[in-house]
Formats: C-alpha cells, structure tokens, sequence
C-alpha cells in the first residue's frame, strides 16, 4: 500500500510561517485603508485592511492587522495629535508592521507605526478632487449667488442638541436685542456618516424652506475632532443646491473645509456666527434709524422752505396792498382837486361872474335883448341889471354894465 | 354801491365837467355829488387799508 507522502498541516503553516520570516524579515512600509476597526475589551486594536481598485472600486487585496494594548497609545495617540484625526474606517494610512504567522490565526500583520502625512496629504488630495468636482459641475458658487435677507430672522439649525456649541450659539442670540426665531433641526455632527445625517437634515429644511430665512450648520466644542466629512462631495454638493443661504459654524480653526467653501457666509464657531446674525439686524435697524433722521431732516427743510416762501408771500402782498391803496388814495386826491376846480365858489373867487336870463344861464349874446333884465351872480350875492348895449364877440370891449 | 362804481361815476361827472357846454346849471349839484363819491371812496379805502392790516397782522 502506497501512502501518498504528505505533511501535516501544522507542517505546512509551519513552512508558510519560516518561508514568511524569510522573505520578510524586517518590518516594511504599507500603504492600505482602514476598512473597519475596533479595540477590544482587553485593550488591543484589530485592523480591517483593505486595497480597492481605483477605478472600479472592487477589493483587491485585505489582511487583518493588530496593534497591541501595549503600543496602542504610542501608534495610534501619535498618529491622532499629529494629524489631528481620530483613526477611523475609511481612511488611507500608511504604517510600518512586521508579518506574522500564526497556525491557528493565520497572517495578520503587527503594526508599530503609522504615518500621519500620508493620511493628510491623502485627505487633501481628496478634498482637492471634491473642490475640482465642483467646479468642474458648475455648482461652486451656487449657494454663494443666493441672496441673503437684509434680516435673518427665522434660521433653521443643523445641529445635535447636546453639542456645547448649540448651547453657545443659543446663548449669543439671546443676547441679541433682536427676536431671533430658531429651529434645530438634529443631526450628528461628528464621526461616521455624519455628512449623511447633515444632508438628510437639510433635505428636512428644504421641505419647508418657504418658513426660513437661512440655514445654521454649526458644530463646536468638540476637541481634536475629523472634520473629513465636511469635506464630503455630497454634503458639499447638497449645500451649493439649498435654496436657502447657508451659514456654516464648523468650528475649526486649521483648516477650512469644503463645506465652509460652498456655503454662502462660513463663520468659525457656533457664537460667531449667533453674532453675525445679530450684526447683520442691527446693520439694518441702523440703516432704518438713519432713513428716519434723513426723512425727518427732508421734511423739517420742506417745511421750513415753505415758511420761508410764505413769507416772502406775506410781505410781497403786503407790499402790493400798500402799494395799491397808496396809489389809489393818490388818484382820489387828484380827482378831488379836479373836482374842487369846477366848485362854482372858485369860479366866483377867481372873479368870474353868472350872467342869467329868465333863471337861465347865459351862454351867447344872441338871445339877450337891449332893455331886458339879466341877473348876475357873483361872490358875495347877485346884482340885477337892464342891457343897455350889446355887441357881438369880433368888436369885443369891457361890458358896460349899466344898474 | 363798490368802489368801482363809485369811480365810474366820479369819472363820468369829471368827464362831463370838462366837456358839455352846458354844465353851469348842474355844476354845483355834480360837483357836490362828485365830492360826496370821493368821501365815500376815501371811507372805503381806508376801510379796506385797516382790514389788510388786520389780515396781514393774523
């Protein structure tokens, strides 16, 4: 009976693991992504790692990795305070590990360090690509040609309750002299597919965006804090599509994320921007306390220009009455010269004399005959007289007046 | 009777005054109607002199 000949499997994993060893005997540089990751109640880490392709996205090479309870605070700790990030799924790291082989666990690697500039230069590359995607989309500056109104008085809040910087922005807008009208509208605002909870939070918004004024994101008070999915495209994306202003208060104070760039007024923290809206009421309540003196100042000058007038109206009639009544005071004294002139007493003062006939004045010598009696009135009384002569105007001599 | 018809009036007798032969007889009566109208006229006048005034001063 021919056995096949064979090993045994510890056999071969023991072969696997001295073939491992020399092939990889030192600790090498890896570049993966984090594809989950957790500590367990011992204290060690346990590393998803994965490679996808690029372009289709399908998994081309996992292993499992472990950082012991022991270098945990010296990998990890070192990593998160130099790159400011918590380690967490999603990411693209780059570490140094030894490989190890175990009969019964199989290959993991041990990792002893990782690099913090590879995982940012990583996520600026990819907040890079969200920025040209934008652009590229023509949406960049979508919500920026929003108008804002001249008071945001209704604002919808994107936020979690708890967060202390819900609590400060609330606290800065009670302050304000000016009614503010808020909505919190709850999201998580860190961590893991936090970007989606903030878009479904503004699709709430949008729903009812005819009740709002503008739109508050605003996290804060957290410590050393991811801020990579304010740097997600579809959170940015959703922002350049709101139809209300968006006002971001992240509250970072390193780096700008992408949604601060998209959003119509990004601000640094929650406070600052309770107190941009604060601002911007009392920006408007100064422009209307401004119209109100100017209006008064119009009509104090109108009025007082219409006084003015009047009073030149006042004296030009006066001046005319006067004027008219002068002149007229005037003609009724010539008039009354004239007529003191025809007063028969001046006649007879100037030593003229009334001849009458029959009670009838005398005008012509024709009706006169020599013998008749003519009464002649003069100054102080009237004489009767008899003609004894008469002779007509071409041989004319002093009257003889014969008594 | 108004200060225009008053005028008129004057006007005419001055007019008549200086043109009709045969004024002699009227004279003294026209003259007198005529110095009456400038009394009245003078009376309205400063009438109307002290109701400017009055009005001016409001």
């Amino acid at each position: 009976m021919n056995a096949i000949q064979h090993i045994t499997l510890a056999q071969l994993q023991g072969r696997i693991s001295i073939a491992l060893a020399e092939a990889l005997p030192l600790p090498v540089w890896v570049s993966a992504e984090v594809a989950d990751i957790k500590i367990n109640a011992s204290g060690h880490c346990y590393i998803e790692l994965i490679e996808k392709n690029e372009k289709s996205g399908a998994t081309e090479a996992q292993a499992r990795a472990t950082i012991w309870r022991s270098q945990v605070m010296s990998t990890i700790g070192r990593f998160e305070q130099e790159s400011g990030q918590r380690l967490t799924k999603g990411m693209k790291i780059l570490f140094k590990a030894t490989v190890q082989h175990h009969a019964v666990y199989g290959m993991s690697l041990q990792i002893q360090q990782i690099d913090a500039m590879h995982t940012i230069g990583d996520m600026e590359r990819r907040k890079q690509l969200c920025i040209e995607q934008l652009q590229k989309e023509g949406v960049w500056d979508l919500n920026r040609s929003l108008t804002m109104p001249d008071v945001v008085q209704r604002v919808a809040v994107i936020s979690s309750a708890t967060a202390a910087g819900y609590q400060d922005f609330m606290k800065e807008l009670g302050r304000s002299a000016y009614r503010i009208e808020t909505e919190l509208f709850e999201a998580t605002m860190q961590g893991e597919r936090c970007d989606e909870s903030i878009v479904a939070a503004l699709y709430a918004i949008a729903e009812r965006s005819e009740e709002f004024d503008a739109v508050a994101i605003i996290r804060g008070g957290g410590s050393t804090s991811d801020l990579e999915c304010y740097n997600s495209y579809n959170l940015a994306f959703a922002v350049t599509q709101f139809p209300l202003p968006v006002l971001t208060g992240i509250g970072h104070d390193k780096d700008t994320s992408v949604t601060d760039m998209v959003a119509h007024t990004p601000l640094k923290t929650p406070t600052a921007v309770a107190a941009w809206i604060d601002q911007r009421a009392a920006d408007f309540d100064g422009r209307l306390e401004y119209h109100a003196i100017s209006l008064r100042d119009i009509c104090r000058q109108a009025t007082h220009s219409a006084a003015l007038r009047l009073e030149n109206f006042s004296a030009e009639v006066r001046h005319l009455a006067e004027r008219t009544l002068q002149s007229e005071k005037q003609r009724l004294d010539g008039i009354a010269t004239l007529v003191a002139n025809f007063a028969p007493e001046r006649i007879f003062r100037l030593g003229y004399a009334i001849a009458r006939k029959e009670g009838k004045a005398l005008q012509s010598v024709e009706n006169v005959d020599v013998g008749d009696v003519i009464n002649i009135a003069i100054a102080d009384g009237e004489l009767n007289a008899t003609v004894v002569e008469k002779r007509k105007a071409e041989n004319i001599a002093p009257i003889k007046n014969g008594i | 009777m108004t200060y225009k018809e008053a005028i008129d009036e004057i006007n005419a007798i001055l007019k008549s005054l200086r043109e009709e032969q045969n004024s002699i007889d009227t004279l003294s009566e026209r003259v007198a109607r005529a110095t009456e109208l400038i009394a009245l006229c003078r009376e309205k006048l400063r009438k109307a002199e002290s109701d400017v005034n009055k009005v001016l001063e409001e």
